[in-house]
């Protein structure tokens, strides 16, 4: 059993520049077979376009564009008449974040500091199925949504009349070749490094999983949030203020050892380099313990407590794999945003991470609770079991619906 | 010169001569065995070194849940198994007792939990050192007058004239327990005044002695060496050895891999000011997690003591007898699941626990020289399901169902 593809543990690799996840819900009361058997077409659709082959050109390539493909499944699945496996501990309740509020807006987490955007009625990550496309350009990442439509659309539930699976929500990303977000700062340098530890983050293993889910072992969970960024807000803040609330300097990305002069960690950036990402800043990647309580109190310090054992869930250390988005401006105020994605062994280590006190419990982003408490809203967001690739199986996962 | 644990009390000097003198004994003594330029024996060997509590773990016992096939409804329930639950499990520097009231119905129910992560060998000192000190501190935690005999056991009515190694011994044995090194002593306390209260840590390991050496052992810059000659950071399992039941826990890796980062990096460490074990969440984040009345609990129900802020080793969690609330009416939320507080192992789940360091700000040991260490494949490493430590969860869960049959 190996991970799918889609996730870049390995050293040597890097994921493709551009993102795209499509959500799938299960009309009411099909059974799990007949999902089964729909995910298996679909999933030949996606491999024959692997290799440049589109159901409506025969004979015709494409340029395959390095598609990855990748296929979780949320909570909900395991409630189709028929499942094959119970519902996993990895997406039980205590697991998955909360629903939006009957009246729209919710908190994502009681006790973390992230909220669903007001307005929002329907969570729209949280179907039965999501897919993630990840590919060279563009066209890449859209194709798989526009055929997967064509076969849903032909696919009807002959008790309900309704397609057997619909597509609810498709949303794309691109990665940012400067290893920085919206907001100006770097992003996702202090990662787990490829090679076994980033592996040892992400993989289930058998020492955290029980005997009835041990058919999801060398697999993993995806945490996706689809996260606007108030860029109007974040811009009323000084350079100062933004870096403390970020915990690294705004040029160079250095990590901030104090709230006072000189501020970066010493030695950052090594001579003749600007960045932290560039080569020989490695070790600098790491935020730094022994900082001042300010400091304690910035992103990147609540999010990374710098513990060692990857291996152990209560590390809570996980690998980001996400990808930025910008949608449309509205009223004069670009929208953008992240789009969140991490893999991990136990959805737990990103609930702890989210709401537990000292670590971004309370808070939106970072600095004191409720110091940033509207930078970031939720526009979705869900929780997926990634099984394991297994042999003979015509889609992953298959064992769970035939 | 270390202060007493938390600077929780104003101690004579010589009881926190005594105190050092312990540290300093314990210390030397892993030191033979562990020698190494990055612990150093204490903070005043660094230069211009900065407090951290960046070593931290979650205080909820780890071994139980691989041993029960990750169950974490029986985990809760073995946990929560009264003084029993205590002595088997409560190994993760942090042991707690629930307290039980009985509701307008009659019924008993849990009302609060006092957890508390106090060195046994910090009160040994004290019942050593300086008895009248030792008892009117009890009496303060428990609220009532102790006898002599609770303290040192029957028949005395004053321990002035015992030597030391007697109010040692029996100390030990009726309220401290041995710490697996007083010889002649129970592991665990047969006094009732630790048992049907909750005085300081009595757990073996969780003990001075461990936490020196659990530092000091990952206070070495573990590295695996790749076949292209460069290193790699070790797992926990490669750290501690294929089968140590000690990379089962929580505390242990934690401790390790934390001192190791430093080593790795060339700098040195040493248990901060005063040294002792510590709750690291504070109040206000605490109070985020928890809801009575679909509000954030009181302040009031969240009490820590027992040292000064930042260094607290005390803490009582749930209303106090004059309300009419109880534990159970206090829901804690993880993810979209909320559920009311059954007892210690779900407030235990939420809180962290360490020591303090002291880390050198500039790397002083150049160059590393890596300790290095054999790499485990991960289809090879150790199942901790299969510790031996399982034998004693199975048996307590024996126990548990015969009590509750």
């Amino acid at each position: 059993m190996s991970l799918q593809e889609g996730i870049f543990h390995e050293s040597g690799t890097t994921p493709p520049p551009n993102f795209g996840i499509m959500f799938l819900r299960v009309s009411q009361g099909a059974p799990a077979a007949d999902v089964g058997n729909c995910l298996a077409s679909l999933w030949k659709v996606f491999e024959d376009l692997q290799e440049g082959k589109v159901r409506d050109l025969p004979g015709i390539t494409v340029p395959p564009g390095d598609l990855k493909l990748l296929i979780g499944y949320g909570p909900n699945c395991f409630k189709l008449p028929n499942v094959r496996h119970p519902l996993p501990q990895g997406l039980g309740p205590q697991n998955r974040f909360r629903s939006v509020g009957p009246g729209g807006g919710n908190r994502l987490l009681l006790g973390g500091g992230l909220s669903y955007e007001e307005g929002l009625t329907r969570n729209p990550a949280t179907e039965e199925i999501m897919v993630q496309f990840l590919g060279n350009t563009p066209l890449v990442v859209n194709r798989p949504m526009l055929e997967t439509w064509k076969i849903l659309r032909s696919n009807i539930n002959p008790e309900t009349g309704t397609p057997l699976l619909q597509i609810t929500a498709f949303y794309m990303g691109f990665h940012r070749e400067d290893r920085r977000s919206w907001i100006d700062f770097h992003d996702g340098v202090s990662n787990p490094i490829k090679g076994d530890q980033r592996l040892s983050v992400v993989r289930i293993k058998e020492t955290n999983t029980s005997q009835a889910d041990a058919w999801t072992r060398g697999g993993s969970y995806m945490t996706f949030m689809r996260l606007p960024i108030d860029v109007e807000l974040w811009n009323q803040l000084s350079r100062e203020q933004q870096e403390l609330l970020v915990g690294r300097d705004k040029l160079s990305g250095c990590p901030f050892q104090s709230a006072v002069a000189p501020f970066p960690v010493n030695g950052c950036p090594i001579p003749a380099t600007a960045e932290v990402t560039d080569k020989g800043n490695e070790e600098f990647r790491e935020p730094p313990d022994g900082v001042d309580e300010v400091i304690k109190k910035s992103h990147v310090q609540r999010a990374n407590h710098h513990r060692q054992e990857f291996e152990n869930p209560d590390s809570l250390r996980i690998y980001r794999q996400g990808y930025e988005f910008a949608e449309s401006v509205q009223n004069g105020i670009p929208r953008v945003g992240l789009n969140f994605v991490a893999f991990h062994d136990t959805p737990s280590r990103v609930i702890e991470m989210l709401s537990l006190p000292d670590w971004l419990g309370g808070v939106n982003f970072g600095g004191e609770i409720s110091a940033s408490s509207t930078l970031i809203r939720v526009a979705g967001a869900g929780i997926y079991l990634v099984p394991p690739l297994k042999d003979g199986q015509s889609f992953p996962g298959t064992d769970i619906f035939l | 010169m270390y202060d007493v644990p938390g600077r929780a009390d104003n101690v004579s000097p010589a009881v926190q001569q005594a105190w050092n003198d312990l540290i300093q004994a314990r210390y030397n003594a892993t030191k033979t065995s562990h020698p190494g330029p990055f612990l150093q024996p204490t903070p005043d060997a660094i230069a211009n070194g900065q407090t951290i509590n960046a070593v931290r773990w979650p205080a909820n016992p780890l071994v139980p849940l691989a041993c029960l096939d990750q169950d974490e409804e029986l985990t809760r329930k073995l946990c929560d198994f009264g003084v029993r639950g205590r002595h088997v499990l409560h190994n993760e520097y942090l042991e707690y007792m629930v307290v039980h009231r009985q509701d307008a119905n009659g019924n008993s129910r849990p009302k609060r939990v006092i957890m508390t992560t106090e060195l046994r060998e910090y009160w040994t000192t004290l019942a050593v050192h300086d008895p009248d000190f030792c008892r009117a501190l009890i009496e303060g935690l428990i609220g009532r007058a102790v006898q002599w005999s609770e303290l040192y056991g029957s028949g005395v009515t004053d321990p002035t004239p015992l030597s030391q190694d007697s109010r040692l011994r029996r100390f030990s044995r009726e309220v401290a327990g041995s710490g697996a090194s007083v010889s002649g002593v129970p592991d665990q306390p047969v006094g009732k005044l630790n048992r049907e209260n909750i005085l300081f840590m009595t757990h073996p390991i969780n003990g001075l002695d461990d936490l020196i050496f659990i530092v000091m052992f990952g206070a070495k810059p573990f590295a695996v060496r790749l076949p292209d000659g460069s290193f790699r950071e070790p797992t926990k399992f490669e750290i501690f050895g294929n089968g140590n039941p000690l990379a089962c826990r929580n505390a242990d890796p934690a401790a390790a891999t934390g001192a190791s980062a430093q080593a790795r990096r060339g700098k040195k460490i040493a248990f901060a000011n005063p040294l002792g074990m510590y709750i690291l969440s504070d109040q206000n984040a605490l109070r985020g997690l928890f809801f009575v009345d679909n509000d954030n609990i009181p302040a009031e129900w969240i009490r820590l003591s027992r040292g000064r802020p930042g260094m607290f080793q005390r803490l009582e969690f749930g209303p106090g007898d004059d309300s009419p609330k109880f534990l159970d009416d206090i829901i804690v939320a993880t993810g979209a699941d909320d559920t009311p507080v059954k007892g210690g192992y779900d407030v235990a789940k939420k809180i962290e626990v360490g020591p303090l360091l002291t880390l050198e700000q500039q790397p002083s040991v150049n160059p590393v020289v890596h300790e290095e260490v054999s790499a485990i494949p991960a289809n090879q490493q150790f199942r901790c399901s299969e510790s031996n430590e399982c034998a004693d969860v199975r048996a307590l869960l024996e126990e548990f169902e015969g009590a509750n049959a």
